[in-house]
């Protein structure tokens, strides 16, 4: 958990794809760690990661060269998978 | 006797037809001894070796086709697959696709073919069944080969993509208010893809209202659908403008992984009524690759008053 929070503290830092690729392997993670362990308790932790994949979406369809329905399909499925962990 | 008779007629069809296939065998193989005496170099090309025998004698139907329309200044099939052996089997993939005869004996095309499977050899399977399925095959390969040169040409990296728009500060600012007002985004970031819009056009946007049940549209590269929060979409009549030239990804503004081979058009419906922002498309730079704009975009800042978006059309320009 340690290691995602670090990742999402310097994920502005990055580029709009990095972001992309950075919030997926990071939802993947989490998921995971709750599948692993069912007493987990991370609901800030998902909270944060869910919004700032919201905020992505937006900023992905507002950029024309990164507004993509492929990539936001991806997106918004992990949107949907971290939110039912809240 | 009735049986007698029928058995004789069955007989004397069972000689016919055993006669024509064998003068078809006779005539099959007086074609491919005549084709392996005159273009011997094909004829112990891998490629052409590589091929069913169907699909041999298939291709020197195409080739003997091909030698009629042949002037003495075109180099004509035999020539550029003389040249070329990989051509054989970029026309077999023409083949598998089942395109027609004329098309798949044309040099140029192969040569296009030929290039793009070069460049993207996984991509084999998948561009045969497209081009199964496309209206327009012709099209479909030249406009293939036409953005696999471009991406050659100038890659396809999107943090090279810029909209060469306007800014804020060109903009009066209770536009800027309305803007951000109409906004369904995230507070913290709303100031942002505000600015993103404004630099998407060359002339300061301006508010018009849109009754309910009123749609807008949107070309989208054939299978990339259209995300959930995009804000640029056409009316109807722009579409039908942009669709009526050949230029359109230039006029749209569109950067190089928007570029399709085909394109289908989605269509969404304003819920209520609703404000939304129209602005001209600013052109843009990508790398080197530059594209006009001029088109007239129509900016929706919030999609949840909106339908979801739905596929209408597909087409290839």
């Amino acid at each position: 958990m340690k290691q995602i929070r670090a990742q999402l503290l310097t994920i502005e830092s990055h580029s709009i794809m990095e972001q992309y690729d950075l919030l997926l392997q990071l939802s993947e993670a989490i998921q995971t760690a709750y599948a692993n362990d069912t007493s987990m308790n991370e609901t800030g932790l998902v909270k944060e990661i869910s919004d700032k994949i919201h905020a992505l979406r937006y900023k992905m369809a507002y950029n024309k060269a990164t507004d993509s329905g492929l990539k936001d399909t991806k997106l918004k499925q992990a949107w949907e998978e971290l939110n039912k962990l809240k | 006797m009735k049986q007698f008779i029928y058995l004789c007629c069955l007989l004397a069809c069972m000689v016919s037809f055993a006669q024509t296939a064998e003068q078809f065998t006779d005539a099959s193989a007086r074609k491919q001894d005549d084709f392996a005496r005159t273009l011997p170099e094909l004829n112990e090309a891998p490629e052409f070796k590589g091929l069913s025998p169907i699909q041999q004698q298939k291709l020197i139907n195409d080739l003997a086709e091909s030698e009629k329309n042949t002037d003495e200044v075109s180099n004509g099939l035999a020539g550029a697959m003389s040249s070329t052996p990989t051509l054989i089997d970029a026309w077999k993939v023409l083949d598998d696709a089942g395109v027609e005869q004329a098309l798949r004996s044309d040099p140029d095309k192969l040569a296009k073919v030929n290039r793009y499977l070069d460049h993207h050899p996984t991509n084999k399977d998948r561009f045969v069944e497209d081009l199964k399925k496309t209206s327009d095959p012709e099209k479909f390969i030249d406009r293939t080969f036409w953005i696999d040169a471009l991406i050659q040409q100038y890659g396809n990296d999107v943090s090279q993509f810029t909209t060469q728009g306007l800014s804020r500060t060109d903009v009066p600012p209770s536009t800027v208010d309305d803007m951000l007002h109409a906004s369904s985004a995230p507070a913290d970031i709303r100031q942002g893809i505000v600015d993103d819009l404004i630099h998407s056009g060359s002339t300061v946007p301006f508010k018009v209202d849109i009754q309910a049940g009123d749609a807008l549209f949107k070309i989208s590269p054939k299978g990339n659908g259209v995300s959930d929060f995009s804000p640029y979409w056409v009316t109807k009549r722009e579409l039908d403008d942009v669709r009526s030239e050949e230029n359109l990804e230039q006029k749209l503004g569109l950067p190089l992984g928007s570029h399709g081979v085909e394109y289908e058009v989605f269509k969404i419906t304003a819920t209520t009524d609703v404000s939304a922002f129209t602005s001209t498309i600013a052109p843009t730079l990508q790398n080197g690759y530059a594209t006009i704009g001029g088109a007239t975009q129509t900016l929706v800042l919030d999609r949840t008053l909106w339908s979801a978006a739905s596929k209408v059309a597909t087409f290839i320009p």
